[in-house]
């Protein structure tokens, strides 16, 4: 009987942990696009994400508001003319991360995988694939990955005055470190 | 005639020359400088943003506003993120202090309400007032 317990503990210990969640308010996220005439940056802060490792999935959600640029104007044209911040103020992602670790984090090496999932901005929702570096670090995992997106698969129009200066492929890059979260 | 024409010419080009370069160098906003043009309670703004998200986000965002609440939590490394009641403020700087369970008044620019969360965030946010609960 004792054993029984013991065994039915370990199980539902194992079970609570299998289903772990982990989240930030502060990822990072900025993108680049690099032209021989201009290299525009923008970073946001404030993207939130949750992951569970018991389902294997990600969720990141970020304000288009929160994006900032070195120039004011850059950040205006941004908002106002590429991405409408007022009418699509968020970006979202959901993706799948399946060689991802139900359990036993604390001892888990660095390792590198594929996160697909659908990435929705300007009202355009898109599947893409990227690969993903996760590492347990201080009780947190701390990932990051880079991919590319072109502006004209989310319905994003570059007036002809201004092609040159913003690139056909923007480098869009995540950095998030996910605490336990606690419910 | 010739001469008026150069002249008109070389104003015109100045005044362009001069907005051109105001606006490339202009500064960013700086929300804590700005009036609030709305005030709610935390619960107030969540409910506008969780129940009416259409019309509070072509209301509300980019908008600053002054939100009173009770701090649940500080969160974040480089600047403080201030945890209300389904709004989270991301601090102007690293000087205010505010402490979990101060009730406050802030005021900061809306950013998006994060359906994540289920959560309003604002950022540049500043303390207007704080009171320490009995």
């Amino acid at each position: 009987m004792k054993y029984l317990i013991l065994g039915l503990s370990l199980w539902m210990s194992h079970l609570s942990v299998g289903q772990e969640k982990w989240f930030t308010r502060t990822g990072q996220i900025s993108f680049y696009s690099s032209t021989p005439v201009e290299d525009i940056q923008g970073i946001s802060n404030d993207a939130g994400c949750v992951l569970d490792a018991g389902s294997k999935r990600i969720q990141l959600t970020v304000g288009m508001k929160s994006f900032v640029f070195e120039k004011a104007l850059m950040q205006e044209h941004f908002n106002e003319n590429y991405v409408e911040s007022h009418k699509f103020p968020n970006a979202t992602f959901k993706g799948e991360l399946p060689e991802f670790p139900e359990s036993d984090f604390e001892n888990q090496k660095a390792f590198e995988t594929l996160v697909k999932g659908v990435l929705e901005l300007h009202g355009v929702a898109k599947e893409i694939t990227a690969k993903a570096k996760f590492a347990y670090v201080d009780n947190q995992w701390v990932s990051e990955t880079t991919f590319k997106v072109k502006p004209q698969d989310f319905d994003i129009e570059i007036p002809a005055v201004v092609a040159d200066k913003i690139a056909e492929n923007i480098e869009v890059r995540v950095k998030v470190e996910l605490k336990p979260l606690k419910r | 005639m010739k001469r008026t024409l150069i002249g008109l010419l070389l104003v015109g080009g100045l005044v362009f020359g001069v907005t051109a370069y105001w606006q490339w160098n202009k500064p960013h906003r700086d929300a804590a400088t700005e009036e609030a043009v709305y005030n709610f309670s935390d619960e107030e703004l969540f409910t506008l943003f969780s129940s009416y998200t259409d019309s509070a986000n072509a209301l509300l965002l980019d908008k600053v506003v002054a939100v009173s609440g009770t701090v649940e939590s500080v969160e974040g490394d480089t600047l403080p993120l201030w945890i209300l009641n389904g709004v989270v403020a991301e601090a102007s700087d690293a000087s205010g202090s505010i402490s979990e369970g101060e009730s406050v008044l802030i005021k900061g620019r809306i950013t998006h309400f994060d359906d994540l969360f289920g959560e309003v965030r604002l950022d540049q946010a500043t303390v207007v007032t704080k009171n320490k609960t009995p």
